[in-house]
């Protein structure tokens, strides 16, 4: 089980010489501002959000490429700080990312064989080359390039975009991680080849036992590989809870929002429809009380005051003061 | 004045300065004493003293560095070892010289540069280009002492048309007033190497001019010409080699840098009494003040051409003005 | 190797690339066997059959392109001349694209104070006269082959170390190289594993100016006499013929080595631009 406790990431802005000799306090952007959630063996969590709320940095802070400014990470019992300063390398093996843009993720230099094997060597494994080898095509064919040997030599950009994410799945699969994160990893693909990757890392995910952290802006579709939900605004997670209550249900007038910018498929199905208006505010200057009041169709006077604490039961949550309420204060609305 | 403006004064006086202080502890550190050759150790003890004294080698070394910085800061370089008179005697007039030779051929070459390159460019896949672009690098790639010595043979020696060296004939102007400069003496002594090294000078310019145009055109302003109507060389005069001159402005300080330096060679090989010829002499006689003179000369030279060359960089790029 | 092989494909695709190529690789040959099938020393002094000194001969059969003012064969000084301006541009353009890439990468990558401080370095050194630098350094120190080669290379680094820098600064921001350091890859991993492999195309064109720059320069300084005295260089043998005041009577001493300098140094341009024209689509025809 992989727990996130806590994780915050706040980048300090350069300051001016004038404010510098005032000695003002830096200018703080709370890009992840006091994060939770665990994501189980076997299972896949979902972030959603538009861009700007903090999903690619909870990404990067995860696979170890920021420093979180306070809060943790932990893999059973490890603490992912501590692992870190330990042994950088141990911690990488553990947790491994599939980047969203497959063009620029793979070095144009390498060969496909030398992508796969290349995270081995970086990680001093002492392992003969056909050992790497015969670890490279077993992770290449599990990701769907089979025969895996009519790809080791060629290079990236002689690949289509699925198969080029295809070869990062592998590279990251190579080093039996335990902890996977998926950024947007078909947003950049074509439509008829999103659903194969989907597949593939929804089966990566059963076999193998991965815990996998999902992140996309696109809410619907979360639905059709996530376990787990959150959704997440201005650096906080506002909502979050088993994937099909979030979406059938949703409590958090964000999430209704972003479920109805979303067209649906099924004509049958109806929503009710939540107009947000306005732009998402500046994250240098967060707003007070809810982070969502200034745009929130059914906020009310104590949203401006009073930041909301986390409403709901058996595992569905809601920060909101009128979430999970009997229905009265929608209608009213309507 | 900007803050680049000052950060890059800051940078130049810098320069100079880690230079000058390179020098000084080159000439001091280095195995080949050039104190030796004016205080002969075949010399009494005490006349050695005595010079020794003569030329401050007595103190320590940090005072002479201090006392040294203080002398280049009034233009006091000392005595000359091989005439003994002040060396800021010895170069004054020489400076001129070199940038008479080598700032106009540099703005010769790039101007000529630009505009060959430009319609060698817009007129891509000539024959003219093919043999242009071989002839341009040939001449680069050839030591320039050697160009100015078969110029000389065929232009002096088999034509007579030009004098085979030095800035003026010799006799005209005992006195080397200003008047010497105005003079057609002069020019005629200068068109020789003045043409080798624009020759010399033109290939880099060229061959930047000439891609920097290849990739101008098909770029959608230049279409949106085309369109409008304009003729063909409205359109390159106006619109294409606007901005192609940029990426040409952006070379001048170090190209500028270069041909000062390289202005050693084509002075010593056509006598032309400017810095370099001067350094190259002076180190033939062991004369190390002049030589120290003449090296700061130059790196001055260097720095501040590079400096100018910049500014005209901000003139000419509207985007940068309050950068 | 993998590098060098593309290198020579990628040039041979021009016709311009391939008789470069030609040219030099025949250049490199001679360098290696000039000596050999040299018929005479670099300094020996050829005395006719009646024993007298045979100076400033015309091209004979005996002397294809004559004898200098000492009796010396211009052909034989060629020919060691050849090994002279392929050891000493070789080695320099090799040590300045050494230290050039290092100083790219590792300012351009690490960035902050190195950077500032590397840059500063280089800052200096372009403001520093080339020529007249290592003519003053030669003066102070023994006029020595090693020595050139060394002072060239401490001036010329710089602008490789610049260009690196700049391409290494837009490289590290690409996602192959976050990609690599979430698998466990240290920096210098990702420096010469990942990164420096992309810079080589570029440090190939920089190999090929630091190479014709250092011929050239070698020529200069042994033209202004300050070479090695030891080492025949076709810049000392113009030297020669100039300071000997023969060089406007005797054309075949002075014509072969310029040319020898022309022909070496232009094929070494026009097979980086050969290399630069396949690898960067910038000059390559648009439609």
């Amino acid at each position: 089980m992989i727990k996130v406790d806590n994780l915050a990431k706040y980048f300090y802005l350069g300051q001016s010489f004038s404010e510098k000799i005032r000695r003002q306090e830096p200018k703080a952007l709370r890009a992840v501002d006091g994060v939770n959630f665990t994501v189980e063996a076997g299972q896949v969590m979902g972030l959603v959000g538009e861009s700007g709320c903090g999903k690619s940095t909870i990404a990067r802070l995860l696979v170890g490429l920021e420093t979180p400014t306070s809060g943790d990470v932990y893999f059973g019992a490890d603490s992912a700080q501590s692992l870190k300063q330990r042994d950088r390398r141990a911690f990488h093996r553990r947790v491994q990312m599939v980047f969203q843009d497959p063009y620029g993720s793979l070095n144009p230099q390498q060969r496909i064989g030398e992508i796969v094997t290349r995270p081995l060597i970086y990680q001093r494994n002492k392992m003969t080359d056909s050992e790497m080898r015969t670890l490279a095509v077993t992770a290449l064919q599990e990701a769907g390039l089979s025969p895996a040997s009519d790809y080791l030599d060629k290079f990236p950009h002689q690949l289509s975009g699925g198969q080029r994410q295809r070869v990062c799945i592998a590279r990251a699969t190579v080093l039996e991680p335990e902890m996977l994160i998926a950024d947007e990893p078909i947003s950049m693909l074509d439509v008829s080849i999103k659903w194969g990757i989907i597949q593939l890392l929804k089966r990566l995910v059963r076999e193998r036992r991965l815990a996998m952290v999902y992140i996309t802006h696109d809410l619907s579709s979360a639905g059709s590989i996530c376990d787990q939900l959150a959704v997440m605004y201005l650096g906080n997670i506002v909502e979050s809870g088993p994937a099909q209550q979030v979406i059938h249900s949703p409590q958090h007038p964000y999430t209704k929002a972003l479920l109805a910018s979303t067209p649906s498929i099924d004509p049958a199905f109806t929503r009710e429809t939540a107009q947000i208006t306005g732009a998402i505010p500046n994250p240098l200057n967060v707003p007070k009380g809810c982070r969502f009041h200034p745009r929130c169709p059914i906020a009310q006077p104590v949203c401006a005051t009073q930041s909301p604490d986390d409403r709901g039961a058996e595992g569905h949550y809601a920060a909101c003061h009128f979430a999970f309420d009997s229905q009265p204060k929608t209608e009213e609305l309507a | 004045m900007s803050s680049f403006w000052v950060r890059r004064l800051w940078q130049s006086a810098l320069t100079l300065l880690i230079m000058l202080t390179l020098m000084f502890f080159m000439f001091r550190m280095l195995p080949g004493d050039p104190t030796a050759t004016v205080i002969s150790p075949a010399l009494y003890p005490k006349a050695q003293e005595t010079l020794r004294i003569q030329f401050g080698l007595d103190k320590p070394l940090w005072e002479q560095y201090l006392v040294y910085v203080k002398n280049l800061a009034v233009f006091d370089f000392g005595l000359s070892f091989h005439t003994g008179r002040p060396v800021a005697d010895e170069i004054s007039g020489r400076l001129l010289n070199t940038i008479l030779l080598v700032f106009p051929s540099m703005i010769a070459a790039y101007a000529l540069g630009a505009l060959v390159g430009a319609i060698v460019g817009w007129r891509r896949g000539s024959k003219l280009e093919a043999i242009l672009v071989f002839l341009s690098t040939a001449l680069q790639s050839a030591p320039v002492f050697w160009l100015s010595m078969l110029a000389i043979l065929f232009f002096s020696i088999r034509l007579d048309l030009f004098p085979i060296g030095h800035i003026v004939s010799p006799g005209m102007f005992p006195e080397e007033n200003w008047r010497m400069y105005l003079s057609m003496d002069f020019l005629h002594h200068l068109a020789l190497p003045f043409l080798v090294n624009t020759l010399y000078q033109f290939c880099f310019p060229f061959l930047l001019m000439r891609s920097s145009i290849l990739a101008t055109v098909g770029e959608d302003y230049i279409e949106l010409a085309k369109m409008k109507g304009l003729t063909d060389r409205r359109v390159l005069y106006h619109h294409a080699m606007r901005n192609s001159l940029l990426p040409l402005a952006t070379t001048l300080p170090m190209t500028l840098g270069w041909a000062v330096a390289g202005s050693v060679v084509i002075e010593t090989v056509f006598s032309w009494p400017g810095l370099g010829l001067l350094m190259v002499e002076a180190v033939g006689r062991s004369d190390y003040p002049v030589v120290q003179a003449a090296f700061l000369l130059i790196a001055v030279l260097t720095v501040v051409g590079t400096l100018i060359a910049d500014l005209l960089y901000t003139l000419l790029d509207p985007r940068i003005v309050n950068a | 190797m993998r590098t060098f092989l593309t290198f020579i494909n990628v040039t041979w695709k021009s016709t311009g690339g391939r008789i470069s190529l030609c040219i030099f690789g025949l250049c490199l040959i001679l360098a290696v066997i000039g000596p050999m099938i040299a018929p005479f020393g670099p300094s020996e002094r050829c005395y006719d059959a009646a024993g007298k000194l045979l100076r400033l001969t015309p091209p004979s059969w005996e002397h294809p392109l004559g004898t200098t003012v000492m009796g010396r064969d211009v052909l034989s000084q060629m020919l060691w001349g050849a090994r002279t301006a392929m050891l000493v541009g070789l080695l320099t353009a090799l040590g300045t694209v050494v230290i050039g890439l290092n100083f790219g990468l590792i300012a351009g990558y690490f960035g902050g104070r190195i950077d500032a401080i590397l840059m500063r370095i280089t800052d200096i050194l372009l403001g520093l006269p080339f020529l007249p630098f290592i003519i003053v350094l030669l003066a102070l120190t023994d006029r020595n082959i090693w020595t050139i080669i060394l002072a060239m290379t401490f001036v010329m680094w710089r602008s490789t170390a610049r260009i690196v820098r700049a391409e290494v600064m837009s490289l590290r921001e690409r996602q192959f190289v976050a990609a690599a350091r979430t698998t466990g890859a240290s920096d210098a991993d990702i420096l010469y594993r990942e990164i420096a492999p992309n810079i080589m195309p570029l440090a190939v064109t920089s190999i090929t100016f630091a190479l014709a720059w250092a011929i050239i320069t070698e020529a200069s300084i042994g033209f202004l006499g300050f070479g090695d005295p030891d080492v025949v260089s076709w810049g000392s043998i113009i030297y020669d013929a100039y300071a000997s005041q023969a060089m406007y009577r005797a054309p075949w001493w002075v014509v072969p080595p310029g040319i020898a300098i022309m022909v070496l140094v232009t094929s070494v341009y026009f097979i980086g631009r050969a290399y630069e024209e396949v690898i960067n689509p910038r000059l390559q025809e648009r439609s």
